[in-house]
């Protein structure tokens, strides 16, 4: 498998957490949850403090799979101490200093993600011919919905009646219910452009004397809606 | 491969492996008097609620690398905001808050933990709200005159 070659290596600690420079969180293992100390109680971080970007997919996937690993720990830990100060702050009703570094964490993630994926269905693609995301199959729900649903694995094969399938021809109740859902859907959409040309056609004096528009329309080029 | 898709365990097969956890976990700050105060060596996380004691002790030891003993679960149910607060025969329910899941972490005696005072030199509240407009002014401007129109330009000249 792929994820043999990465199975020996250990989880990295990150360094430059652990030397911390400030002697009151020195001694305490639980430092690694905290910002640095420079940090604290500062409404906006200096600018060589932020982080500009997150790691790209083009830049991750020049990297070893064992790089990909460490990365994904470091970030991993750095989300949960910009999480912890993120609560801290909200706890006690104050601004979080550059939240969008959460941001950057999460979409770095993201992106390790997505890589690893790729490599590891480019694997499966060359040794089994399948792809290594999930199969997908497609139900159709006793209402008459069809949609695509994650296949997921059984200790044991399904019964009678228990495996869902794509139904071309819907039976009685779930054709009434699709009819009047669609027709539930076409009101809504009626409505909603309803609205949305009552809207455009108010003016300030209507709004401020609180009088309504025009009601009928002869001609279906004064709507501006349906132009 | 991540937490997200779990494999089922067939007798004979080696333990799951989660090569890329996407747990999250945050520590949470607990009073020092009163009856919710907490031992010296025991530490209160806010953790994802997908987690476990078994993946809280997992992911602290392997991770973090801390001498946990015993780990504590506790979920807490998020608020109701009720349509009619006072009428209990046919209130119906506006908006639930998510529920969330904490863990109580003792880790070993030797350890003593104190919450760091994270504002003991915070910078003036004054003028805080002027500060940030201040700073958002140039992202406002640029956003308005900004060109978003680029279908042909490609993605060489930025964003």
């Amino acid at each position: 498998m792929f994820f043999r070659i990465i199975n020996r290596i250990q989880p990295c600690t990150s360094q430059q957490r652990l030397l911390s420079r400030s002697p009151a969180l020195q001694n305490s293992l639980l430092q690694q949850f905290f910002d640095d100390e420079e940090n604290f109680g500062k409404q906006e971080l200096r600018a060589k403090k932020r982080p500009g970007r997150s790691w790209t997919n083009e830049e991750l996937r020049l990297k070893s799979s064992e790089d990909l690993h460490k990365l994904w720990y470091v970030c991993l830990k750095e989300r949960n101490m910009l999480l912890t100060m993120e609560k801290a702050h909200k706890a006690t009703a104050r601004h979080f200093p550059n939240p969008e570094r959460l941001d950057r964490v999460k979409g770095t993630l993201k992106n390790i993600e997505e890589v690893v994926h790729e490599r590891n269905d480019a694997y499966y693609q060359l040794e089994t011919g399948d792809s290594a995301s999930a199969p997908k199959r497609t139900v159709t729900s006793f209402m008459g919905f069809t949609y695509e649903k994650r296949a997921e694995e059984h200790y044991s094969p399904p019964g009678e009646g228990q495996k869902g399938y794509e139904v071309p021809y819907l039976d009685d109740d779930a054709y009434l219910m699709q009819k009047l859902w669609n027709e539930k859907e076409l009101c809504k959409e009626r409505d909603r452009k309803d609205n949305l040309a009552r809207r455009q056609l108010a003016n300030d004096e209507m709004k401020h004397y609180k009088r309504g528009g025009r009601r009928t329309f002869d001609r279906l080029e004064d709507l501006k809606v349906y132009q | 491969m991540s937490a997200k898709a779990a494999r089922l365990w067939q007798p004979g097969n080696p333990q799951r492996r989660v090569f890329l956890p996407d747990f999250w976990l945050a520590l949470v700050e607990t009073p020092t008097v009163g009856r919710h105060r907490i031992p010296k060596n025991c530490a209160k996380f806010e953790i994802d609620p997908r987690m476990s004691r078994h993946d809280v002790r997992e992911y602290l030891t392997k991770i973090y690398s801390l001498p946990v003993r015993d780990v504590r679960i506790e979920m807490k149910m998020g608020d109701i905001e009720w349509q009619t607060k006072k009428d209990t025969r046919y209130k119906t329910a506006m908006w639930k808050e998510d529920d969330k899941k904490f863990a109580y972490v003792f880790m070993s005696k030797s350890v003593e933990f104190d919450f760091p005072d994270l504002f003991r030199n915070a910078d003036e509240l004054m003028g805080q709200v002027d500060k940030y407009k201040e700073q958002l002014a140039d992202v406002e401007q640029n956003a308005r005159y900004v060109n978003r129109d680029r279908s042909n330009v490609g993605k060489f000249f930025g964003l």
